[in-house]
């Protein structure tokens, strides 16, 4: 067991070290030169060399690739080519608003998705399981974005009763949730559909298995079988699709936040693409990156304690 | 002898082996909607090269934010643009994205995923492996780094999308030639003195088939939603070229005034995607039920 | 049908089901006493599984039952639904069916391996059936360890505490019966309960399912396709084919003068009864046609016979010796001959994990065989599942590669050699494979799929050598243009048969061919089998778990168990008196109608 934990920690690891070339060198090789794209054209060859040497884009780069990776991983991140300033800091107040917002997104998601998935599978041949099919399906096809400015449309330009963007940090309280309470709902409510969706087969699947027959000839009515031995079952492949979901809502907060004005790392991404400012680059998408590595690495711890059969060989 | 053997192997046996319901056809209600709208998306793309009510790039800074009348069918935008003609010139490009996307995705993805099932454990693991890195690069998230890379475009959108939908489609291809593989008909074919690249032609492909066709549907809604998104962050196709992600990002300045401008392009993503996943589904149904799908 | 004068406790009257318009049981009639234990026989699509989930309220989805299935009352137990007495199952409420259900009437299903819950402790399923019927019982752990000690799980607590994927597929079959028997039920159903699981286990769990529904006085309604199975467990038959029953008795009547043709061709295919002139197997002939009464059939109707003969009597392979394997010292080469057409020699394979950050865990799936198969000689190979026979095949065609050892076809080198290099091997040793579904391409054409081995020849040389293949194996020339679903099980493996030969081999490696058809379609397949060896004269290698079959289609059998040959000779020998005590009890657990018979 504790080898097997072990292993996988090795593999997550690696992971993160071929991932973060992966990143360095797609934006520190493919594109041109940052201190003339900063500087603009009219600039002296003096100029562009004076910065080059300040931001250190002239050394070679596995240099800059080693320093910039023990760089990241002691918060060092590096200086901003745009604002100058160092940009560990504002990565990392970036982290926690968007970290905030995926996991409300995700109790969102979750919170919508069990019900109705597991409705629309145990109803599947009745009109009302159509029905609980037609809304995720609806869900799916919406864009969270657009799910975003219709919130805004309703709650806060038709009702007024929430603010149409901006943050508050969780210490100021009913503000935060004020807040936050839309652009999570516009990330939970998409990926919800989507997670429902999959809640939804699952259950199905389980429902046609053979250790269902053998529940219910054990003399337990079709509720309980499934509450019983159904839903755990059940609950292995969607774990696993819950993990995929959460790298699709890390990527969906780089949108929302857009919409919502959030201070978070999408926001900031976007603004550091407007800007071409690589280092804030880099330092979001491996941030994004090992995010969504995490993710995957704690659903795998995770699924051996529900499912028996996943803990002795790997 | 012989006579008697070809009367009794003609003659039919019990019926239960021959599986009826694989002959069931199902899906067939979502397949018809599904195709319905994707039909209605791709009429649209093509009448509007040919002809839209207005120009869609013209603006006209007198008649901002009309309402919807005979002139302006769906009213008019912040610029003064005509919104039902840029409705109907901007679901071209997010039709162009999704087929580059499942071209490209398919292009790299197929051959990755059947020569990773074929190769022997150790190496395709090792190419599993790194399949898994790249998953954990959203496609969104490679299009926003080549949209910073190289300068935002259609093309950038095509690659960054088929890039991020390459690893999804190779877990599947994979497993399912691994499937394909693992039947007796596969051993037989190898006894019979074939090679693997007759076997991924002749056996692989023709039983994947179905696997394809869902993933490429869902590929295409994938995209779509993915083009709009890029769009509406302005990591899309540049203006004036019209697309519905731009048309929402406009709208989202007015919102206040005027909603309606967010709803059009709106329910034309949602109505396109709509289709395609309703057709991916049906033709799911139709294939296999329990088929697995990248998302 | 005698026992009137008691209330029986199961009536079925005039019990239909159907799927849609189509029935598939139609309107069967029959009556269980209490005691009494009757089998419901039946080959695939006879509609017995159907019957048997009508009655427990199981049926799937789409499925309707109509007609009365009464379970009539008896000593009342405690608080069921229906108050012990007379419940009309197609009628009840779901809720009075759960108090029925895993308490009057319980259920062992035939996939052991998918039965049971994956993430709930055996012990805990056990627990579960006794609480949900008797809610007041306190401390059920001592039942459970009693339940499962009476069904002969080895250390019970342990047992308990185990998760069903931890166990093999007897075990598990096991717990099935313990969790069924676990209430005291008044009737057990028994779905093909034995069918996935190897002779020997076969045999134990019988042995306690008799045994443990004896021991609660309960009825047993058991289904299945093997007459030997029905003959070791059950005191009363019913004949079940297409829907209807056609006879019923007592076992040694129905057994030993079978008043309906079908019962009669259907012992004869199931004990390979041979036409005392011919020697060859009976099959039910025309069996599209209903009912059929062909000649042969009659004339060789072991009803009709004193003692129908299996095989004839004469030695089929002189000069064969008669080996085991010696508990000490080196592996003797089996079936030793000079110039065989195959030649093994000390062959091993162990598979490994060495996967990027995988420990390596060895197993050995063949240790050491050495034999030889001579020039137009029928070599049987037989184990149970897990005994490397598989193994074994894939290296004898060179679909794989040995730890070690060699493996000569025709005097040529085989192991090691380049894809490139096997180019004669693949065109002069063919392989039939067992599952009729997997080993047809589903998307290619019957021509197609002939032909595949021709690599070299055109289309017309192609259609020419592909219609006269149909025909020898009994197939129209119009099949050539259709697709393999359009076929049945037994049709398919005569396509099989016919593109095995269709590069005109050496040598035939049958694996498993007929262990997944019915019993009369297997008798056609193996005359076809034979027919061809002798045309074609084939060198054939018959991989089966099957003794019967081996014994009747190969001239010497070699005995595998855990990676080895452990005995080897002439086919009747080695059955009629094994040397080898493993091959001693694989012969003594084959369930035999013959005790019945003769």
């Amino acid at each position: 067991m504790l080898l097997t934990v072990l292993r996988r920690l090795g593999i997550f690891i690696l992971t993160v070290l071929v991932a973060s070339a992966v990143v360095f060198f797609l934006l520190g090789v493919l594109p041109g030169d940052p201190a003339r794209a900063q500087l603009g054209l009219q600039a002296s060859e003096e100029e562009v060399q004076a910065l080059r040497e300040q931001l250190g884009v002239d050394r070679p780069l596995p240099v800059r690739y080693v320093e910039w990776v023990t760089g990241f991983f002691t918060g060092d991140m590096g200086v901003s080519y745009a604002s100058r300033s160092p940009v560990g800091p504002q990565v990392f107040d970036a982290l926690q608003v968007s970290l905030l917002l995926v996991l409300g997104g995700i109790c969102v998601a979750v919170l919508i998705a069990l019900p109705l998935g597991i409705l629309s599978a145990v109803r599947h041949h009745r009109p009302e399981g159509t029905l609980f099919s037609a809304i995720s399906q609806l869900g799916i096809s919406i864009p969270n974005f657009l799910a975003g400015l219709l919130l805004i449309a309703i709650f806060a330009v038709a009702l007024g009763w929430l603010p149409s963007g901006g943050w508050a940090a969780p210490a100021a309280g009913v503000d935060f949730f004020r807040h936050i309470a839309l652009p999570a709902l516009a990330l939970g409510l998409v990926n919800g559909a989507i997670l429902a969706r999959y809640t939804r087969a699952a259950v199905l699947e389980v429902m046609r298995e053979d250790f269902m027959r053998t529940a219910r000839a054990k003399g337990l009515t079709p509720g309980s079988a499934l509450i019983r031995h159904g839903l755990r079952n059940a609950l292995v492949p969607v774990v696993t699709v819950t993990s995929i979901e959460f790298a699709n809502l890390i990527i969906g907060a780089v949108v929302i936040e857009t919409v919502f004005v959030i201070p978070g790392l999408g926001s900031n991404l976007i603004r550091a693409v407007a800007n071409r400012d690589l280092v804030m680059i880099q330092s979001i998408v491996m941030c994004v990156v090992i995010l969504v590595l995490v993710v995957n690495l704690l659903v795998d711890l995770l699924r051996p304690i529900i499912d028996p059969r996943l803990r002795s060989a790997s | 002898m012989r006579e008697r053997l070809a009367d009794t192997a003609g003659a039919a046996e019990p019926t239960e082996q021959a599986h009826p319901s694989r002959r069931r056809r199902g899906g067939t209600p979502l397949i018809i909607a599904g195709s319905a709208l994707v039909s209605l998306v791709l009429l649209m793309a093509l009448a509007s090269l040919f002809w839209t009510p207005q120009d869609p790039t013209a603006t006209n800074a007198v008649n901002r934010l009309a309402s919807p009348g005979a002139e302006h069918w769906l009213g008019t935008d912040g610029l003064g643009r005509d919104t039902a003609s840029m409705l109907l010139a901007g679901s071209r490009v997010p039709l162009l994205v999704g087929l580059g996307t499942v071209a490209v995705g398919f292009t790299i993805g197929v051959p990755l995923g059947i020569i990773a099932a074929m190769t022997d454990r150790g190496a395709g693991m090792w190419m599993m492996r790194g399949n898994d890195i790249l998953q954990a690069f959203p496609a969104l998230l490679l299009a926003i780094i080549l949209a910073a890379v190289f300068s935002p475009s259609t093309l950038t959108a095509i690659i960054a999308l088929g890039l991020g939908l390459a690893p999804g489609v190779v877990r599947v291809v994979r497993s399912g030639t691994l499937q394909v593989l693992s039947r007796e008909f596969a051993l037989a074919a190898r006894a019979a003195g074939r090679g693997p690249l007759y076997l991924a032609v002749r056996h692989v492909l023709p039983n994947i088939r179905g696997i394809l066709i869902v993933q490429a549907t869902v590929g295409f809604a994938i995209a779509i939603l993915a083009e709009a998104a890029l769009s509406f962050l302005g990591l899309g196709t540049p203006p004036p070229t019209a697309s519905w992600g731009r048309m929402l990002q406009d709208g989202q300045a007015v919102l206040h005034v005027a909603p309606l401008n967010v709803l059009w392009p709106g329910l034309a993503v949602a109505v396109a995607v709509l289709g395609f996943n309703l057709l991916g589904d049906g033709l799911r149904d139709r294939f296999d039920p329990r088929m697995e799908v990248a998302r | 049908m005698s026992l009137t004068d008691t209330e029986p406790l199961l009536s079925v009257e005039n019990l239909t089901v159907s799927s849609g318009r189509n029935q598939l049981v139609r309107s069967i009639d029959f009556k269980i006493s209490r005691g009494e234990r009757v089998g419901l026989i039946g080959e695939s699509g006879s509609g017995k599984s159907l019957t048997c989930l009508s009655v427990i309220g199981l049926l799937g989805q789409g499925l309707r039952a109509e007609g009365r299935v009464a379970l009539h009352g008896g000593p009342p137990k405690d608080r069921t639904g229906a108050g012990g007495g007379r419940v009309d199952l197609l009628t009840a409420t779901e809720n009075q069916l759960a108090a029925i259900r895993g308490n009057r009437l319980s259920m062992v299903f035939q996939e052991p391996m998918t039965a049971l819950n994956p993430l709930m402790k055996v012990g805990d399923q056990l627990a579960e059936i006794i609480a949900i019927h008797r809610p007041k019982t306190k401390n059920l752990t001592p039942r459970v360890l009693e339940l499962l000690s009476s069904v002969r799980i080895p250390e019970p607590a342990r047992a308990a505490k185990v998760y069903p994927h931890q166990m093999s597929g007897g075990q598990r079959q096991r717990v099935m019966l313990a969790m069924a028997m676990a209430n005291e039920p008044e009737l057990l159903l028994a779905d093909e309960p034995t069918t996935a699981l190897d002779v020997t286990v076969q045999r134990q769990v019988l042995k306690l399912m008799t045994e443990q529904v004896e021991r609660a006085g309960a009825s047993l309604l058991f289904i299945t396709h093997d007459l030997g199975v029905v003959s070791e467990v059950c005191d009363r038959v019913l004949i079940m084919r297409h829907g209807k029953i056609l006879e019923s008795g007592p076992i040694d009547r129905v057994f030993t003068a079978p008043e309906h043709p079908y019962t009669r061709a259907l012992i004869a295919a199931s004990s390979l009864a041979t036409h005392p002139e011919t020697g060859r197997l009976l099959t039910l002939d025309r069996p599209g046609a209903e009912p059929m009464a062909p000649e042969d059939c009659q004339k060789g109707s072991p009803a009709e016979q004193d003692t129908p003969t299996t095989e004839p009597e004469a030695p089929k392979a002189p000069g064969v010796q008669h080996l085991t394997l010696p508990a000490e010292g080196p592996e003797p080469v089996f079936n030793e001959s000079e110039n065989p057409m195959i030649r093994v020699r000390d062959l091993t394979r162990t598979y490994g994990r060495h996967g990027p950050f995988g420990r390596g865990r060895v197993v050995p799936a063949l240790r050491g065989v050495s034999f030889d198969v001579p020039v137009g000689q029928r070599f049987g190979i037989v184990g149970e599942s897990g005994c490397g026979k598989s193994t074994l095949l894939r290296l004898l065609t060179a679909l794989d590669d040995p730890t070690s050892g060699h493996v000569e076809v025709a005097g040529e080198t085989i192991t090691g050699r380049k894809e490139r290099r096997l180019r004669w091997l693949r065109e002069s040793m063919q392989i039939v494979f067992q599952d009729p579904m997997g080993s047809l391409d589903p998307r290619m054409n019957i021509t197609d799929v002939i032909a595949e081995p021709l690599r070299r020849a055109d289309s017309a040389e192609r259609r020419h050598r592909v219609e006269e293949l149909l025909e020898q194996v009994g197939l129209p020339v119009s099949s050539a243009k259709k697709y393999p679903h359009e076929f049945s099980g037994g049709q398919r493996q005569r396509i099989a048969i016919a593109r095995a030969l269709v590069t005109r081999p050496k040598v035939l490696i049958a694996d498993e061919a007929v262990s997944a058809l019915d019993v009369s379609v297997r008798a056609q397949v193996l005359n076809l089998l034979e027919d061809l060896v002798q045309e074609y004269r084939l060198t054939m290698v018959f991989v089966s778990h099957d003794l019967n079959v081996v014994r009747h289609s190969c001239d010497v059998v070699a005995v595998m168990n855990a990676g080895r040959i452990v005995e080897c000779g002439p086919a009747q020998t080695v059955f009629a008196s094994p040397e080898h005590p493993y091959t001693a009890e694989l012969a003594a657990a084959i369930p035999r109608i013959r005790d019945r018979v003769s």
